[in-house]
C-alpha cells in the first residue's frame, strides 16, 4: 500500500540543486588529460607475437657469449658422462639457461624499474610474460640440440629409456619456468633467485650421495608425464593471468 | 551505437576532441555525484580529476557494452571511497554543502537542508543508492553495477535507505 | 633500546625474510625425500641410529643452507633497505647493535639445527620402534661420530645437537665477516653458499677419481677441517678421536667463536675508521 509519504519523499529527493562548477576547472583537465591520451595499439596477438619476436632475439644479441660458453659446456658434459650417470647429468644441466636468463631477469627488476617499465608504451606484465615465454623457449631449444648431439654420439635409440630421461629433464625446466615466473611476479628479488640455485645444487650432490637419485628415476614414467602435464598447465594458465592483468588495480575494470 | 561508444572509439584514435566532449558531458554531474556523497567542495573538484585521469588511462581496456555512464560513474565511486578511507574520516552531507547552501536564494533553502538533513541521517551506502536513483536518474541495475554489488543488494539499499526517511519523516510529524 | 629489546627487533627482521622460508620449503622436501627415499631395514636401535647419522650424513647440508641465506641478509639488510644513515644516528653505537646481531644469529643457528632434528624424528618415529633413549651408544654404534661407547643415545643426541649448532655459528660468524667485504647480499650468498657447495661436489669427485693420488692429501685435509668438515661432524670420526677427545673439541669451537666474535667487532670498528678518514 502506498503512504502519504511515498511521492513526499520521492518529490523531495527529485529537488536537486547543482553546485557551480567552475568553468575553468574543465578547461585545465581537458589540457592535462592531453597527456594521458591512449596510444593507439595494434591486436593483443600481434602485441603479443612481436613482444615474444623481440624479447627472443635480445636474448640472444645480449647473451649470445653465455649461450655458446654453455651449449659447449653441455656438449662436453654429455661427452664425457659416465653411462651410470646419463640421467643425473642431464637432469641437473637442463635447467641451467632457466638459471642464468632468471638471474638476469631478477638482477635488473627492481621496484624502481617496474615503476619505470609501467610508463613505457607496453606494460609490464606484458614484457615479462614475452621474456618468460623466450627464456622457456631458449631453454628448450638448447635442450634439444643437446639431446639431438647425445642421440648422435651415445648411439642411444630412442626406446623407453630414453623418452623416460627426457621426460625427467623436462621436469627441472618447467618446475624452474613455473618458479620464475612466480618469483618474479611476487619477490622481484634476485637473492630468492640465488637460494633456488642453490638448493638445486644440493639437490643434485642429494640424488649423487643418497638413494633419492635411485628412487627418483625408479618412478613410473607416467608419473613425470602426469607432473609435468599438470604444471605445463598451471603454468599456462598463470601466464594467460599475466597477460590479463591490467595496469590498473584499483578496482574499476 | 550511443554516442559515448562513438566518443570512447575516437579516443582510443587519439581524437582530443573527441576526449573534450565527453569531459563537458560528463564533469559536471560527476563532480555533483562526489560531492553529494560527502567530499567537500573543494576535495571534489580533485576527485573528478582523477576520475577523468584514471577513466582515460583505463580506456584501452574498457570493455565497450553501452555501460559507459555506469562504468565512469563506477570509477567516480571507488575514488571516492577510497579519498574517504584515506582521510580517515568521512564528511557529512551537510558539512559538504554548506558552502554551497550559503548561496542558496530564498525559497530553495528550505527543501535543500530538508534533503540534505534527511539523506544525512542515512548510512553512506544507502544514501549513495538514493542519490545515483533520484538525483541521477539510475535504474536499480545500473546502481548495482556503479556500486559493485548484485542487484538484489542494490534493491535493499534504497528500499532500506526508502524506509529509514519514511519512518523520519512520520516521526517529524508527530 | 635495551638488549632485550633489540635483540627482538634483530629477531625480527631476520625472521622476516622471505628467502628464509623459500629455502626452508625447499630444504624441507629434499631433507624429508632423502630421510624417506630408500629407509634402511627396521633393527634395534635402528631409530637412534639413524638419527644420530643423519646430520653428519646429509642433514649439515640443510643446516648450511638456512645458514647462509638467514645470515646473508643481516649486515647488508640496512643498507638494501635504505636505512644505513638511520643507522648511523644510533646511540649506544653500532657495535652494540653488532653484538646483538651476533647473539641473534646464536639463536638463529640454535633453531635451524633443532628443527632439522625435530623434522628426522619425525621422519624416523614413522619408520622405526622409538624405544632405546637411555641405551648405551655400544649397541648401536653410528658409523659417524666416534664417542664413548657407554654414552647413552641421548646423551649423544644432546652432545650432537651442542656440536651442530656451535659448528653451523662458526660459519655463520664467518659469512659475517665476509658480508663487511661484500655488500650485496645476493653475491655473499653466492660466494659462502657456493664455496660450501663446491667443496662438497669437490669431496666427491675426489672420493671418486682421484682419492688415491699423491696429491689429493692437501686439498682432503682443507676439506676435512674447513666448514664442510667442520659441519659435517669430521671433527668427531674415528680418525680424529684419537687426537681429540669430544669434550675438546667444545673447547675448540668455543675459542673459535670467541676469536670471530671479536673478529667482527674489530672488522666493524676498523671500518668506521676507514670511514671517518682516521
Amino acid at each position: 500500500m502506498k503512504s502519504k509519504h511515498d511521492d513526499e519523499i520521492k518529490a523531495l529527493l527529485m529537488y536537486k540543486q547543482i553546485p557551480p562548477v567552475d568553468e575553468e576547472e574543465k578547461r585545465e583537465l581537458v589540457h592535462k588529460l592531453k597527456a594521458y591520451m591512449p596510444v593507439s595499439q595494434a591486436a593483443p596477438s600481434k602485441i603479443m607475437q612481436q613482444l615474444i619476436q623481440k624479447a627472443f632475439t635480445s636474448i640472444y644479441r645480449d647473451h649470445k657469449i653465455e649461450l655458446f660458453v654453455l651449449l659447449t659446456f653441455l656438449l662436453l658434459a654429455y661427452s664425457f658422462m659416465p653411462a651410470s650417470d646419463v640421467w643425473i647429468v642431464i637432469m641437473s644441466t637442463s635447467p641451467i639457461p632457466i638459471f642464468l636468463a632468471g638471474w638476469h631477469l631478477l638482477n635488473g627488476q627492481s621496484n624502481d624499474m617496474v615503476e619505470l617499465e609501467l610508463t613505457y608504451k607496453y606494460t609490464f606484465h606484458q614484457v615479462l610474460f614475452s621474456k618468460i615465454i623466450a627464456i622457456v623457449a631458449w631453454n628448450l631449444g638448447i635442450y634439444s640440440v643437446a639431446l639431438l648431439y647425445l642421440l648422435g654420439i651415445k648411439n642411444m635409440d630412442i626406446s623407453l629409456y630414453f623418452f623416460h630421461i627426457v621426460i625427467l629433464g623436462l621436469t627441472p625446466i618447467i618446475t624452474f619456468s613455473l618458479a620464475l615466473l612466480l618469483l618474479s611476479i611476487k619477490y622481484r628479488r634476485e637473492t630468492s633467485w640465488t637460494v633456488v640455485i642453490l638448493t638445486w645444487i644440493f639437490f643434485v650432490l642429494l640424488s649423487l650421495q643418497t638413494p633419492l637419485g635411485t628412487f627418483l628415476i625408479e618412478v613410473n614414467v607416467l608419473f613425470y608425464v602426469l607432473l609435468n602435464g599438470s604444471l605445463v598447465l598451471f603454468l599456462l594458465h598463470r601466464l594467460q593471468h599475466l597477460w590479463r592483468t591490467e595496469r590498473l588495480s584499483d578496482g574499476i575494470l | 551505437m550511443n554516442e559515448d561508444s562513438v566518443l570512447v572509439r575516437a579516443i582510443l584514435q587519439g581524437d582530443e576532441e573527441a576526449m573534450e566532449q565527453l569531459v563537458y558531458r560528463y564533469y559536471d554531474e560527476i563532480f555533483y555525484y562526489i560531492n553529494q556523497i560527502g567530499a567537500p567542495y573543494e576535495e571534489a573538484k580533485d576527485i573528478t580529476q582523477e576520475v577523468f585521469i584514471s577513466m582515460l588511462k583505463a580506456l584501452p581496456k574498457y570493455k565497450e557494452q553501452g555501460h559507459f555512464k555506469a562504468w565512469i560513474y563506477r570509477i567516480a565511486y571507488n575514488k571516492s571511497m577510497n579519498h574517504f578511507r584515506q582521510s580517515k574520516y568521512v564528511t557529512t552531507l551537510s558539512e559538504a554543502h554548506e558552502e554551497v547552501a550559503e548561496d542558496d536564494i530564498g525559497g530553495t533553502v528550505e527543501n535543500q537542508s530538508l534533503v540534505k538533513e534527511l539523506l544525512d541521517s542515512l548510512p553512506q551506502k544507502q544514501s549513495s543508492a538514493l542519490i545515483l536513483k533520484y538525483f541521477h536518474g539510475f535504474t536499480a541495475s545500473e546502481i548495482a553495477k556503479v556500486m559493485g554489488v548484485s542487484l538484489p543488494t542494490a534493491k535493499s539499499r534504497i528500499f532500506q535507505g526508502l524506509k529509514k526517511l519514511k519512518k523520519r519523516l512520520k516521526e517529524d510529524e508527530n | 633500546m635495551g638488549f632485550y629489546k633489540l635483540l627482538f627487533v634483530e629477531g625480527k627482521k631476520l625472521i622476516f625474510q622471505r628467502d628464509i622460508y623459500i629455502a626452508l620449503f625447499i630444504c624441507t622436501v629434499l631433507f624429508w625425500l632423502a630421510i624417506n627415499s630408500n629407509p634402511e631395514p627396521s633393527s634395534p636401535f635402528q631409530f637412534w641410529k639413524s638419527l644420530a647419522s643423519v646430520m653428519p650424513w646429509i642433514g649439515y647440508w640443510f643446516v648450511s643452507v638456512l645458514i647462509v641465506v638467514g645470515v646473508a641478509r643481516c649486515l647488508p639488510f640496512e643498507r638494501e633497505q635504505g636505512m644505513e644513515e638511520l643507522i648511523h644516528t644510533y646511540k649506544k653505537g653500532r657495535l652494540h647493535l653488532l653484538v646483538v646481531k651476533q647473539v641473534t644469529l646464536l639463536i638463529y643457528c640454535a633453531l635451524v639445527v633443532f628443527y632439522f632434528y625435530l623434522l628426522a624424528i619425525a621422519a624416523y618415529a614413522m619408520q622405526y620402534d622409538t624405544g632405546g633413549l637411555f641405551a648405551q651408544v655400544r649397541m648401536a654404534e653410528s658409523p659417524y661420530v666416534s664417542v664413548n661407547p657407554s654414552w647413552t643415545f641421548a646423551q649423544l643426541l644432546l652432545y650432537e645437537y651442542g656440536y651442530l649448532v656451535l659448528a653451523a655459528y662458526i660459519f655463520a660468524l664467518s659469512i659475517l665477516f665476509l658480508s663487511f667485504i661484500i655488500k650485496r647480499s645476493v653475491f655473499i650468498i653466492m660466494i659462502a653458499g657456493g664455496s660450501f657447495a663446491a667443496g662438497e661436489i669437490f669431496y666427491f669427485f675426489l672420493l671418486r677419481y682421484i682419492g688415491t693420488m699423491e696429491i689429493s692429501k692437501y686439498p682432503y685435509f682443507i676439506n676435512r677441517y674447513g666448514f664442510n668438515g667442520m659441519l659435517g661432524f669430521n671433527y668427531l670420526d674415528s680418525l680424529t678421536a684419537d687426537y681429540i677427545s669430544a669434550i675438546q673439541v667444545y673447547g675448540l669451537f668455543a675459542v673459535i667463536i670467541v676469536l670471530l666474535f671479536l673478529l667482527n667487532l674489530a672488522a666493524k670498528r676498523w671500518m668506521r675508521h676507514v670511514a671517518l678518514g682516521d
